[in-house]
């Protein structure tokens, strides 16, 4: 049930955000960015990680959306400007197909696409990679070093069961407490900023 | 199968089927006037609707997101107050001292009062 979830979200993900970049009123656009971080928030819970999944709801949608919207009420958009048609529209297709072509040859460099059973995109992906053996030589690092936390679930041998946000706190707080004071001193900068930048007075 | 799942699939298919009865047994009768929006009786030519957006706006929504990362940050020392006990509880004090200073400078500097109260 969770495989299918997390496929039916990443699509979702990235059907919001073509529908951002190409929806024509700002205020839509704005509508199918919350749609993205909402997805990506589910993503995130499904896989287990929920004090990050929950801040995302948090920051991006409760925060960071707020100020897109701003940003579109200040800027004083006719509608009847910004609409491309025709050639002014398709103008853009070469580039946009060069960039993706570029993404996605280096996201098949690191991690390589696996599709089974399919031959034609199989001997595809198999004549880039021996493209790329000729050319560029690579030592293939794995990315297989996933650290398992140790959690079992029989009564008998777990020890404790820590909630996520806990062990979180637990390392926050006494570890990572040179970090934080750190953090702190990074907002109080980003605080003086805007105050600063929007004075009227001089003090 | 538990309760949040049936709140999943429940929820959409709720507002899905208000949104059908709605569009399937209410009658429409729409004029210009009313489909248009409302502007207060102004008509909607450009140049009378819009004023001067005021920067207080998106100084108290930046100021918002300052402090929303700050208590992101205070959520973890929310739960494991008793096992940090002490020594957690002075680097969150000395981590709230550092982000009161700046608090202190927003209210003194009036940056999010809509009316010029320093003159």
């Amino acid at each position: 049930m969770e495989n299918i979830l997390l496929n039916v979200l990443a699509l979702g993900t990235l059907l919001s955000s073509l529908l951002v970049i190409s929806s024509s009123n700002p205020v839509i656009a704005v509508i199918f960015l919350i749609s993205v971080f909402f997805n990506a928030a589910g993503y995130l819970i499904l896989l287990g990680v929920g004090f990050i999944g929950i801040s995302y709801i948090l920051l991006y949608v409760g925060a960071i959306t707020v100020l897109f919207l701003f940003v579109i009420m200040m800027i004083n958009i006719k509608l009847s400007d910004i609409v491309e048609t025709g050639s002014e529209y398709t103008k853009n297709y070469p580039l946009a197909l060069a960039i993706g072509i570029l993404f996605i040859y280096e996201i098949n460099n690191i991690l390589p696409f696996s599709i089974s059973d399919v031959a034609l995109i199989t001997a595809l992906t198999d004549f880039i990679n021996y493209i790329n053996n000729l050319f560029l030589y690579q030592d293939h690092y794995s990315l297989v070093n996933i650290l398992n936390t140790f959690n079992p679930s029989i009564a008998d041998i777990s020890i404790t069961s820590f909630l996520q946000i806990e062990a979180i706190g637990h390392g926050l707080y006494t570890y990572g407490a040179a970090l934080l004071i750190v953090c702190s001193i990074i907002l109080l900068l980003a605080m003086t900023a805007p105050i600063f930048l929007s004075r009227k007075s001089k003090f | 199968m538990n309760n949040l799942l049936m709140l999943f699939i429940f929820v959409p298919i709720l507002s899905f089927v208000l949104l059908a009865l709605n569009v399937l047994l209410a009658p429409k009768n729409s004029y210009e006037a009313k489909v248009s929006p409302y502007e207060c009786g102004f008509l909607a030519i450009e140049g009378q609707t819009r004023s001067t957006f005021q920067i207080h706006f998106y100084i108290v929504a930046m100021l918002f997101l300052v402090f929303d990362l700050e208590i992101l940050l205070l959520f973890p020392l929310a739960v494991t107050l008793y096992q940090v006990s002490t020594y957690g509880f002075v680097i969150a004090l000395i981590f709230f001292f550092v982000l009161t200073i700046g608090f202190v400078l927003e209210i003194g500097s009036g940056a999010i009062s809509l009316t010029d109260s320093h003159k």
